[in-house]
């Protein structure tokens, strides 16, 4: 119980170290920054893990994609657990270490300021779909898009683990009945989310302009 | 550390004799062992931290510098194996 602290063991689970208020802020500072990177950068969490480019939103969406994804999923969570569990843990455990493990986001962010993402978009765009100007790709373009697609794809990994690792360790349920709820939950969740994005509100014009 | 387990089939072990350290009378029986020294040396450890933090989870995940979920965890893990063993023993006793 009284052990040191272990740094690989903090990766593994941060949140043996770290809950509550502590985690919350910490967790909301780096919300902060990633949406405005994302402003800045014109990248968009329009989904549970989902990160797109499009050139629209005023600052307030980008905080608001950020914040949205966040409780929406917390609170099915939360409600997930109260259904399959009796275990009583504090609420606010689950949304500090749901907002902690996205932290790694950020990464995904820092990385369309240095990968060519968006000039591979366009390139795709006129060699695939004759839509806009010629375009051409150099070497080092290759090299930046391959690894930053596959840290991407590592940063995803890390924080659908992390997600996870914060529901299972603070619900306290079971092993095999976690890891079906949580994927039930993150179906949902995505599902949700994606009318929200898709449908609700480009009808309702909501925070676009 | 006091053997709880047979080291030979892995069973529970019970109490057979007792003896008076002052005049070495001797009480044979078979006994259970109480349900705490059945718990592992932590688990014991963690009982004892508990009850000097006045049972404060709060400040024992201070103390023990991890996060409060932690202590939690633990004291359910162990309040399921306390009622694991009352189980048990309410079992041997039908």
């Amino acid at each position: 119980m009284n052990e040191e602290f272990n740094f690989k063991h903090f990766l593994m689970n941060p949140f043996k170290y770290l809950a509550g208020y502590k985690a919350l802020i910490v967790g909301l500072i780096f919300t902060l920054i990633t949406a405005f990177i994302n402003y800045s950068e014109k990248i968009h969490f329009d989904g549970i893990i989902d990160i797109h480019y499009n050139n629209y939103g005023t600052f307030i969406l980008f905080i608001g994609e950020n914040l949205i994804n966040w409780i929406v999923f917390s609170i099915l969570l939360l409600i997930g657990s109260r259904i399959i569990t009796k275990i009583d843990y504090r609420v606010l455990d689950l949304f500090s270490t749901q907002i902690f493990a996205r932290i790694p986001l950020i990464m995904a962010s820092v990385l369309y300021m240095i990968v060519p993402f968006n000039k591979f978009t366009k390139y795709i765009l006129w060699r695939y779909l004759d839509k806009g100007s010629e375009i051409a790709l150099t070497t080092l373009d290759y090299i930046l898009l391959i690894t930053g697609m596959l840290i991407t794809f590592v940063v995803i990994i890390y924080v659908i683990y992390l997600m996870y690792k914060s529901y299972s360790f603070i619900t306290n349920i079971g092993k095999k009945k976690a890891v079906i709820s949580f994927i039930v939950i993150f179906i949902i969740t995505e599902f949700l989310l994606k009318i929200f994005y898709l449908i609700v509100l480009p009808v309702n014009n909501l925070l676009i302009e | 550390m006091f053997p709880k387990k047979c080291p030979s089939c892995g069973n529970n072990l019970k109490v057979e004799k007792l003896i008076c350290n002052n005049c070495n009378t001797e009480i044979r029986g078979e006994y259970s062992l109480p349900l705490l020294m059945k718990l592992s040396e932590s688990e014991q450890k963690f009982i004892i931290q508990f009850l000097l933090y006045s049972g404060s989870l709060k400040k024992m995940a201070k103390k023990l510098k991890v996060s409060y979920p932690t202590v939690r965890n633990r004291l359910d893990d162990l309040q399921n194996t306390i009622n694991q063993f009352i189980r048990e023993e309410e079992g041997d006793n039908e």
